[in-house]
């Protein structure tokens, strides 16, 4: 907008694609680049997108032309349905433009905003994690006002998730050592200072308080100048024995995102800390747990703010339950670790609680059979095992990973999701089978009615009798048509239902 | 008789139906897919008991059977226990034919989980690429380092020389200490690690032309032997 005026030549190249393609995002670091990833594919599909997904129309497509520096090649572009691609480098010292298809990402991307779940910050450790609760009741959106953050200058804000430290949780052993010294100890000088100031401080108000309660005027504030060596080392004593204070007053310093909070942190923090600044941050981030995300909680994937609406179906009216998801069950139970479900793309854990996807121990009495494919790997069902979940939320991890929460569905949202794609028949529009209790009567009465049909001279116009029967039997039986299984009852027939012939004619 | 000669037929009409009552022996590979379209998902399977309301309504029907009157009014004790006994085989075959069809099934799946080496984790994402037996493949190579793993984990590797699995993981199974391309470990740590090992092997704690006699025990002691 208004940047500085360009020439034309410029502000061609600047617009241009070849300008306008970002640097491509580095890769968020974790503990397990190298520590516990001993087995990793070069090729695999990352769980960040780093390069900008770039198309072009068919026409320049048939030319080759994606707005680059050489036109790409046809044999590759052209083959494919996903005309996605993201640039790794736009000219490389073998005169080639290296690029690559970003499919992968970009339809993640489209499958994660089918789902229509809301991005959610992580839930705090203390909060009830049992199936009883429906978690629906604690999500918190990331867009909520006072979480969403964006201003990452601004220190001041609670419920940050971005800081200038590093969350020491997750820092390797040697990653730490070397925080320690080349961060840390330089900063040695500035902390005492701080100290010092922060002693002189206490010592002034409390002399204040001393000299008002004895009705004495309030002598001079003591400067950090002033205060002895020992003073000070005692101080220092005092405040190593009181953790919740030290830990506030060094997480503030250094700017550290704040870790879990220690049993009997709270009780300690009301009893025993001296002022109120280790309430600041320790007890209220979402993040003290799970650590901070490298990203914005919402990771730019969703911008849903809640899950809280209620889908209709055009027949059954209002559901219960929301759409649910079929998720492809990536990996059984292998070991101690539980079966791995793949929805739309995202890996996630199976629903907790006792499920088709958690084998109690047995002895329960409401046992339930065990879903196909978590105990072992299915290979009868061709394409894999899948199963009808509903997923209701994700979150970020530290690691940028988007986790995607499940919940079971209930039976019959399953049974309407199969019907859909036409796998099973609940919906009844057929004629209703009905039993007359007088057969005989009946045929009388449809005897009649054609004798008088005949006789009015209908004969030639007529449709064929067995149609003809039926009308009888539908004026016969027109008290019984109002049954909810019948869609003529909800006029959602083609046709409106057959008529009798005195009123049609 | 003619009342005995019926219960007897009545009986072995009984025996007959326990004995040609269908048991699988096939595993869940010859059952129909998961998904398969059928068109009436709620009929009911056809059932040998008959409910209480159909024994209700067919109360008045001359040919009756109430079960355990009829049954026990002349069958005799030996037969009796013969029938139990019976039963009882037939159960725990059904359970043994159970048991070794399930193993049968874990024996499978493993070994076809053995050809999708790749560990998910929560969060990854894949496409239908990552699915692929080219891509599952490369999930069996062990990635190359990266980075400086001592430097990483912050040790002296001087101080791990009675640590044997460590050595483990920078010599080959005869010995050898492996070069810092494999090791991806910069001079300085690669030096002092060679050092190390080098006096490990020296001071006669490490052999050093093989592996280790602990983790080879497997290969002369199997486990469960």
């Amino acid at each position: 907008m208004g940047g500085p005026a360009v020439s034309p030549g410029g502000a061609l190249l600047r617009s241009s694609r070849m300008f306008s393609i970002p640097k491509p995002l580095p890769v968020p670091s974790s503990a397990s680049t190298f520590l516990g990833e001993q087995k990793a594919s070069a090729t695999m599909t990352k769980a960040q997108p780093r390069h900008q997904t770039i198309t072009s129309p068919l026409r320049s497509r048939q030319k080759g032309d994606w707005g680059l520096k050489r036109p790409l090649p046809l044999k590759t572009t052209m083959a494919t349905t996903t005309p996605l691609l993201r640039i790794n480098e736009l000219d490389t010292v073998e005169n080639i433009t290296d690029f690559h298809s970003a499919a992968d990402h970009s339809l993640s991307l489209e499958k994660f905003q089918e789902l229509r779940i809301p991005m959610s910050i992580p839930r705090r450790s203390g909060e009830p994690s049992s199936a009883t609760t429906r978690k629906e009741d604690n999500i918190k959106s990331v867009f909520e006002e006072d979480s969403d953050f964006t201003d990452i200058q601004d220190t001041s804000v609670d419920h940050r998730w971005k800081f200038k430290g590093p969350w020491l949780a997750q820092m390797a052993d040697g990653d730490f050592l070397n925080y320690l010294n080349k961060k840390v100890r330089p900063q040695r000088a500035q902390f005492r200072a701080l100290l010092r100031q922060r002693l002189a401080e206490r010592l002034t108000s409390s002399q204040n308080r001393a000299a008002v309660e004895a009705g004495k005027p309030t002598p001079e504030p003591i400067k950090s100048e002033d205060i002895t060596e020992e003073q000070f080392a005692d101080y220092i004593r005092s405040l190593r024995s009181d953790r919740v204070t030290l830990y506030a007053l060094v997480s503030k310093f250094l700017d550290l995102p704040p870790l879990g909070t220690p049993v009997g942190f709270a009780q300690n923090n009301l009893i025993f800390s001296d002022s109120n600044l280790a309430t600041d941050k320790i007890t209220e981030s979402p993040y003290g747990k799970s650590g901070p995300p490298p990203s914005h909680p919402s990771a730019g994937i969703g911008y849903l703010r809640t899950g809280a609406f209620m889908e209709n179906h055009p027949v059954y009216g209002p559901q219960a339950n929301k759409t649910p998801v079929n998720a492809r069950i990536v990996s059984p139970k292998i070991g101690p670790s539980p079966a791995k479900l793949g929805v739309g793309g995202f890996v996630s854990t199976v629903p907790v609680g006792s499920n088709e996807f958690n084998m109690r121990t047995a002895g329960s009495r409401h046992r339930r059979p065990v879903a196909n494919g978590i105990n072992n790997l299915d290979i009868s069902t061709y394409g894999g095992a899948k199963a009808y979940i509903e997923p209701f939320t994700a979150t970020v991890d530290p690691e940028g990973k988007v986790v995607v929460q499940v919940r079971e569905t209930s039976p019959e949202a399953q049974l309407i999701a199969k019907e859909m794609r036409g796998l099973s028949s609940i919906y009844n529009d057929s004629e209703l089978k009905r039993t007359i209790p007088e057969p005989q009567h009946v045929d009388e009465h449809a005897q009649e009615a054609l004798h008088d049909r005949e006789r009015e001279g209908y004969d030639d116009e007529a449709p064929p009798q067995d149609s003809r029967v039926k009308q009888v039997y539908d004026q016969l039986l027109s008290e019984e048509q109002n049954m909810v299984s019948n869609s003529s009852s909800y006029g959602l027939d083609t046709e409106p239902p057959s008529e009798p012939p005195s009123e049609s004619k | 008789m003619p009342p005995r000669l019926s219960i007897l037929s009545a009986l072995r009409a009984s025996v007959e139906s326990i004995n040609s009552r269908a048991f699988s022996s096939t595993a869940a590979v010859a059952l129909p897919p998961r998904e398969a379209p059928s068109a009436h998902p709620h009929h009911p399977t056809s059932s040998q008991q008959p409910s209480s309301t159909s024994s209700l309504l067919s109360l008045n029907r001359p040919n009756r059977r109430v079960g355990p009157k009829d049954r026990g009014a002349g069958v005799s004790v030996a037969e009796k226990m013969m029938l139990r006994a019976k039963e009882r085989a037939e159960a725990d075959l059904l359970a043994q034919q159970a048991n070794q069809d399930l193993r049968r099934e874990e024996q499978l799946s493993k070994a076809y989980l053995r050809e999708m080496p790749r560990f998910w984790k929560v969060g990854d994402v894949y496409s239908p690429h990552d699915l692929s037996p080219v891509e599952m493949q490369k999930w069996r190579r062990r990635a190359e380092r990266r980075g400086d793993i001592i430097d990483a984990l912050g040790i002296n590797p001087l101080d791990m020389y009675k640590n044997f699995s460590a050595i483990a993981e920078f010599t080959r199974s005869s010995g050898q200490i492996m070069h810092s391309r494999q090791t991806g470990l910069r001079p300085v740590n690669q030096r002092k690690l060679a050092k190390m090992i080098r006096r490990a092997q020296g001071m006669g704690i490490y052999p050093s032309i093989h592996n280790h006699p602990e983790m080879i025990r497997d290969q002369f002691y199997p486990p469960g032997l």
